[in-house]
């Protein structure tokens, strides 16, 4: 091996080494050009529901079972509004969570009768394991997306080995609503092998139709990212929304093109209470956590910004149980809460029984003006509640 | 029945894991040459071998993801070593690979853990920042002529820039926690070496030492002999 004899002798030759420099000062520029062609962080997309009808004057109240004939468990649903008011949610299910059986179901509701469709197991571990080229033990939360093009983006979690804490972020497109789907390829987002990526809040655009993703890692630490995805799904940026072992799931709230703010589930023991924390430069960075005056069981909450400013939260109003699934509402950015609405409540021994309770909601608004929440009913079912501004506003 | 069918690329880095280990355990078993190069063909099957109907690869695959291209680059000249009985560097070089590895390596994953604010891998992205500290040190290594370093530097930028992997994050292709982990060990038995190695130098100057003066009782003082 002459370079490496040249090496050890200390005696280079220069023809060599002019040659290696040349090498590596064409590199480095290429690698300048590829820095320098990834976008500035342009600020969220405006909002926009400024001019949002309401499906019907009167206040609108309606809850409703998804159709679940095939899972013992299912799980963190996610849901996107397709055309003609139709909407396409999924959601993943098992004989139990992280089973070998588990796979992404989706489910079409029709607006016309108000029914959703027989449920579709749409992607299995053996898919997604045939896809990536990688072993995959079970399949996890799905979040969905549609872009200004109606391409569907369908970010789910898969585990490879161990529980949650192995777990990695997969993405899959379809361009005829759900019809059919491009082979599933997998989110980089951590050095330590990748492990530890998952998805629960609602992914976002950015003014320039770049995707925003809220991520958490739960392998030793615990805490919550934003990954900046660009049109292609390729991560080309991220920004930490929190630090150390006790803060998961984050949802964000875009306010302003450069303000939003960003919810998550606290984990730890002491005042168990949901973190909260806010950028000003359109998500590239973010303030340290702080704890609101609103009960965090260390759950997931969902939210959602009205366009007089108000910020939904649907969130378990308890310190310990998921036993309520409870609507409050913020005027101040998410300063201040007060409960509104309770959707579920159970007490004592029902509540003991069935610890899974009710949690992960998700939560979209569509052209019409219509909210749809879903969420994990006792974990054996999703349940799909419907309400209107109008509703909103007479407890508001 | 085999359902999963791998790509080239994507069992590159298990079957070279696979293959360097088994070859480098034949050459400190001391097997002929002959011998370990008949045992190249069944180390690269053993990655098709199915575990539940799927190859190991798959499982190895799963578990480390894809390896960086430095730690290919590295496993290539082990097996290649191990396969022809020659050295490719000195260890000088090769400590002077395993020092950076090691330190990127600290730099890297604790912070990655989520123990601070500060995300060092958000960096390999698009931080000019990071690429000019980058610059620096390929620079350096350059000037000292550690070729080596240099041509692992060449080899992970073009790489990256060729986007082999899913990663568009150049981290992925310098340094992975298998790297960081072989550094570690190897830079710690290599201080043990050479702790052993200078205390027994030491002992062996101090016996030489003590050889070559008389013994005390034996000892008479020149002056007192006149």
């Amino acid at each position: 091996m002459p370079i490496v004899k040249i090496a050890s002798q200390g005696k280079p030759h220069l023809w060599l080494k002019g040659f290696l420099l040349a090498i590596l000062l064409t590199l480095f520029i290429c690698l300048f050009f590829v820095f320098s062609a990834i976008p500035p962080l342009e600020g969220f997309a405006p909002p926009e529901y400024e001019d949002l009808p309401s499906s019907t004057d009167k206040p609108l109240f309606q809850t409703q079972f998804i159709t679940n004939g095939k899972a013992r468990k299912v799980h963190c649903a996610t849901v996107v509004e397709i055309s003609g008011g139709r909407l396409l949610a999924f959601w993943y299910g098992g004989s139990n969570t992280r089973d070998k059986d588990t796979c992404v179901y989706s489910s079409i509701f029709n607006p016309q009768n108000a029914v959703w469709s027989p449920e579709r197991a749409l992607i299995s571990r053996e898919d997604t394991q045939q896809d990536l080229d990688r072993y995959i033990k079970a399949l996890g939360n799905p979040v969905v997306i549609k872009d200004k093009d109606s391409k569907l983006w369908l970010f789910y979690v898969s585990i490879s080995f161990g529980g949650w804490s192995g777990s990695a972020i997969n993405l899959t497109t379809s361009t005829d609503e759900g019809q059919t789907w491009t082979h599933s390829r997998r989110l980089i987002s951590s050095p330590s092998c990748n492990l530890s990526s998952l998805v629960k809040g609602n992914p976002f655009f950015f003014e320039d139709g770049t995707i925003g993703l809220p991520v958490y890692h739960e392998f030793i630490g615990k805490f919550g990212e934003l990954l900046h995805l660009d049109r292609e799904g390729n991560v080309i940026r991220k920004s930490r929304l929190s630090w150390g072992r006790y803060s998961l799931q984050p949802v964000i709230v875009p306010i302003t093109q450069k303000t939003g703010v960003g919810f998550m589930r606290y984990s730890g023991k002491t005042l168990p209470r949901l973190l909260l924390v806010r950028t000003t430069d359109g998500g590239v960075t973010w303030s340290h956590p702080v704890k609101v005056d609103v009960p965090n069981p260390n759950a997931a909450v969902a939210s959602i910004r009205l366009e007089n400013g108000v910020i939904l939260l649907i969130h378990n109003n308890d310190e310990d149980l998921r036993c309520d699934m409870t609507l409050s509402c913020s005027e101040d950015n998410g300063n201040t809460w007060r409960a509104i609405y309770e959707f579920e409540k159970t007490e004592g021994e029902i509540c003991e029984e069935n610890p899974a309770g009710f949690s992960y909601p998700y939560i979209i608004r569509t052209q019409n003006g219509d909210f749809h929440l879903l969420y994990s009913w006792n974990s054996t079912h999703i349940k799909h509640v419907q309400f209107n501004l109008g509703w909103v506003e007479q407890r508001i | 029945m085999i359902s999963v069918t791998p790509t080239i690329t994507h069992i590159a880095g298990p079957a070279l894991l696979l293959v360097t280990i088994i070859l480098v355990a034949s050459k400190h078993l001391r097997l002929p040459i002959t011998v370990r190069g008949v045992l190249l063909l069944p180390a690269g099957c053993l990655i098709f071998i199915p575990i539940n109907d799927l190859p190991i690869a798959i499982y190895i695959r799963g578990l480390l993801g894809d390896l960086s291209i430095t730690t290919l680059i590295l496993l290539f000249t082990a097996s290649m070593s191990a396969l022809l009985d020659r050295n490719f560097y000195t260890p000088r070089s090769f400590f002077l690979i395993m020092l950076p590895a090691l330190t990127v390596g600290l730099f890297l994953y604790p912070f990655s853990l989520g123990f601070t604010d500060f995300d060092p891998y958000a960096l390999g992205y698009s931080s000019k920042t990071f690429l000019a500290f980058f610059f620096a040190a390929a620079l350096t290594a350059w000037y000292f002529n550690l070729y080596f370093l240099v041509i692992i530097i060449v080899l992970d930028i073009s790489a990256y820039l060729m986007g082999i992997y899913e990663s568009r994050n150049i981290w992925d292709y310098l340094i992975d926690p298998i790297l960081t982990l072989f550094a570690f060990f190897w830079l710690i038995i290599w201080m043990i070496k050479r702790v052993v190695q200078y205390l027994s130098s030491r002992r062996q100057t101090h016996n030489v030492v003590e050889k070559a003066r008389p013994p005390r009782d034996r000892w008479v003082p020149t002056d007192l002999t006149h």
